[in-house]
């Protein structure tokens, strides 16, 4: 496992006495609590939220996908939609009115 | 605030925009956490390779002025957020490629903008109202639209965030519906006040391509479409091409076969389906009716008769301009980028200013022919103007002639050098002498045999083996010697030592692998031989080699391999997925095109669309023959040079091409209306 910018940015610095290893797909893999590790909320695309207690436990959850930070997973087509849609009628609106004052 | 004044500060806001749309979209940083910009080295790789979608271009190219190694690309796999930001660097060949992000839905909102406000430039005309507004921006958008569908197999590869579900909760989806109709109903509103001037700027469609970036869309052609629609609905001109058209659509439709191949369009993005989807198919057809409609449209309602020395100076202006973008783009990877960018080009411009592995330097174009005949004419329409305004002062077309000269240097075009040097004379000896068309013709007739017996003489090639240079070149790259090891020896071998070329056909099997169309030749030079005339495929054969083109059109024999139904009525306009997926796939790599624009035509056509565009275009020239009249000789250029360049295959040549083409036949009609 290689500690990228996601894992420093959600999961803080690797302590020195964590040894990194992969756990992979071991089911029967137990994660060891850290009593010196503050606990991190992390999320994943579908909004599942899940508490990890180890800097080790973390890392690996955000390997496979999840994240500390939940605007990750914001969905930016729908904003870009509802922005374009929003200006759009503004757009319209302020045209509509502009003329029909102008008639008046 | 006086109306010019009003109109200078208008003018100035839109050139500020268009200086916002070039500096907004590569500096605006999202993220809240500052990463540290480093100098791009060998150390920094790893640096760039984790820290992804923080810094912005502007802050990386910043650091980085002066360093030459460092290459910018496009990442269009990034997400909204990305856009416009470093996603990744990787060492290739000594030089640091950096993947700038960008993303499908925000091109086409960026460009769109980009070129909406530089067509607004165009000099308004209110006099005439398009129609059906509301129709035309539903049926563009609805195109459109369809387009992604028809090609998902491009749009897959090409772009990661992609989403085809039908549902009110696919944002991807309805963003792209909504950005069409915004498209479509703004290029609407500009298209319908300037349409009467667009054709005096037609020269800029060479400079501005239009194509977006990563997609196979093109923005003139939606511009264009507005006018095509117009014409359908409204004008019913071209009402025989247009009936003929759909009866052939439907032909077409039936004829493909879906083999769900992706034709790697490759230069030809943005005027040629990578599919062979019944979508697909429907888009590019319906384009391309439109397009023929509305060059119609504008040549009709245009006014450049009135504005010829503006038509000129526009042509001079854009071939300087393109000369310029290419030189810079050679030497800066970063206007490169840019002009790749904002220019809509459907490749990359040339990162060097010598040519590469023996390719032509061909600048920011995308084919060296096609903008080597454009230089062409705008030498020859600048050396008309400076004749036709011999009072002024034309220290400025002088100039402009000078740089679209070297430009014509640069692309190393010969046929076009050798045309133009052609239509220079004869329009300078009518100046003089006024010669009827009959002498021309008769001189022209008597001087064709003696340059290619001169031709021949210099390349010192006997007229045996220049007759069968065709035939040669389609062996060595036919499928009858896939697999050998020295194929091009055994080639060789049996040409030397075979005089009837019918005993190819002896070895077991090679009737039935050989395309159709190379049968066909073979057997025209081995049993249509009448006594003290030469073989049709001899003159053939030795024209292909006079103008270096034995080669391309031995592959093109090699694997157009069409049954009777193709070849009478061909597969469609723009449609190659048969053609290079069909027969003898394996045997060339990469995109090598007919280079023929007649070639592509009877692929696209077939023959009956061939000798059609051959009847009228000959019609054309002959009826309206006036050595007086310098749209003749660029047709006549065009005409010319197209036999050897796939020139057609690209929007802006394309759309000259008819716009001469219509012009020359409006030309003689409105004057024998006069008469």
């Amino acid at each position: 496992m290689e500690i990228t910018k996601n894992i420093l940015d959600s999961c803080g610095e690797k302590p020195e006495s964590t040894e990194l290893i992969d756990v992979g797909n071991d089911p029967n893999f137990i994660w060891e609590n850290d009593p010196l590790f503050e606990t991190v909320v992390l999320y994943d695309v579908e909004g599942n939220i899940i508490n990890v207690n180890s800097w080790l436990e973390c890392a690996n959850y955000v390997t496979g996908g999840w994240s500390a930070n939940i605007d990750n997973f914001i969905n930016e087509e729908r904003y870009l939609f509802f922005i374009l849609l929003g200006l759009s009628t503004a757009v319209y609106l302020f045209k509509k009115y502009r003329y029909q004052g102008k008639r008046v | 605030m006086n109306n010019s004044t009003k109109f200078l500060n208008f003018k100035n806001t839109k050139f500020l925009f268009l200086f916002v749309l070039i500096i907004i979209p590569w500096s605006l940083q999202t993220n809240s956490d500052l990463t540290e910009v480093k100098k791009i080295d060998d150390q920094s790789i790893g640096y760039y390779q984790v820290n992804t979608c923080s810094i912005t271009f502007q802050e990386i190219f910043t650091k980085n002025i002066g360093n030459n190694d460092v290459v910018y690309k496009f990442d269009n796999y990034s997400n909204i957020k990305c856009f416009g930001k470093v996603n990744g660097l990787d060492k290739v060949d000594g030089k640091y490629h950096v993947g700038i992000g960008t993303n499908l839905l925000i091109n086409l909102i960026v460009q769109t903008l980009f070129w909406l406000t530089l067509f607004s430039f165009i000099p308004k005309n209110n006099s005439l109202k398009l129609n059906n507004k509301f129709l035309s921006i539903v049926l563009i958008a609805f195109l459109n639209i369809i387009h992604f569908f028809g090609e998902n197999n491009f749009y897959n590869l090409s772009s990661r965030n992609i989403d085809y579900e039908i549902s009110f909760t696919n944002f991807f989806l309805l963003s792209l519906i909504l950005i069409f109709i915004l498209i479509s109903y703004l290029t609407f509103s500009i298209a319908e006040k300037v349409y009467s001037n667009l054709l005096i700027y037609l020269p800029f469609l060479f400079l501005v391509n239009g194509t977006f970036n990563y997609s196979n869309i093109n923005f003139i052609l939606i511009v264009f479409s507005i006018y095509g629609l117009q014409n359908l609905l409204e004008n019913r001109n071209l009402k025989k091409f247009n009936y003929t058209y759909f009866v052939l659509t439907i032909f077409w439709l039936f004829l493909q076969e879906n083999n769900n191949f992706l034709f790697d369009v490759d230069k030809l993005r943005g005027f040629s389906n990578s599919s062979d989807s019944h979508l697909s198919n429907i888009y590019w057809f319906i384009n391309f009716l439109l397009l023929i409609n509305s060059v119609y449209f504008l040549v009709k309602n245009g006014k450049i008769i009135e504005d010829q020395n503006k038509f000129i100076l526009n042509f001079a202006f854009s071939g300087a301009l393109i000369v310029i973008f290419g030189f810079i783009g050679s030497l800066s990877s970063a206007f490169n980028f840019f002009t790749y960018y904002y220019l809509g080009l459907s490749k990359r411009g040339m990162s060097q200013i010598s040519s590469i592995e023996g390719n032509t330097w061909r600048g920011i174009s995308p084919s060296a022919e096609s903008i080597g005949e454009f230089y062409g004419i705008v030498l020859f329409l600048s050396l008309v103007y400076i004749i036709q305004n011999k009072n002024k002062n034309n220290i400025l077309i002088i100039l402009l002639l000078a740089i679209n000269l070297l430009g014509l240097i640069r692309s190393n075009n010969i046929s076009a050098i050798l045309t133009l040097s052609a239509i220079v004379i004869l329009y300078l000896i009518n100046l003089k002498f006024n010669p009827s068309f009959k002498i021309v013709t008769l001189f022209g007739v008597v001087i064709m045999p003696l340059l290619i017996a001169l031709g021949l003489n210099l390349n010192n090639v006997s007229y045996e083996s220049a007759s069968r240079s065709l035939i040669l070149e389609g062996l060595r790259y036919s499928n009858l010697y896939e697999n050998e090891l020295d194929r091009n020896l055994n080639v060789e071998r049996f040409f030397i030592q075979e005089n009837d070329l019918e005993t190819i056909f002896l070895y077991s099997g090679n009737e039935e692998k050989i395309s159709s169309s190379f049968k066909y030749v073979l057997d025209g030079y081995n049993k249509n031989n009448l006594k003290f005339l030469p073989n049709y495929v001899s003159i053939l054969s030795i024209f292909s080699l006079m103008i270096n083109r034995s080669e391309k059109w031995g592959i093109f024999l090699s694997k157009y391999n069409p049954d009777f139904q193709e070849f009478f009525v061909g597969t469609g306009p723009l449609q190659f997925n048969k053609y290079f997926f069909d027969h003898n796939k394996n045997n060339i790599e990469g995109l090598v095109l007919p280079h023929s624009s007649l070639l592509d035509i009877l692929i696209f056509f077939g023959f009956a669309g061939s000798a059609i565009f051959i009847f009228f275009l000959s019609k054309n020239l002959i009826k309206n023959n006036d050595f007086s009249n310098p749209i003749w000789y660029v047709l006549l250029f065009l005409s010319i040079n197209i036999v050897k360049s796939d020139s057609l295959l690209y929007i802006p040549p394309l759309i000259m091409f008819l716009t001469f083409y219509y012009h020359l036949n409006f030309q003689h009609d409105s004057e024998e209306k006069i008469n």
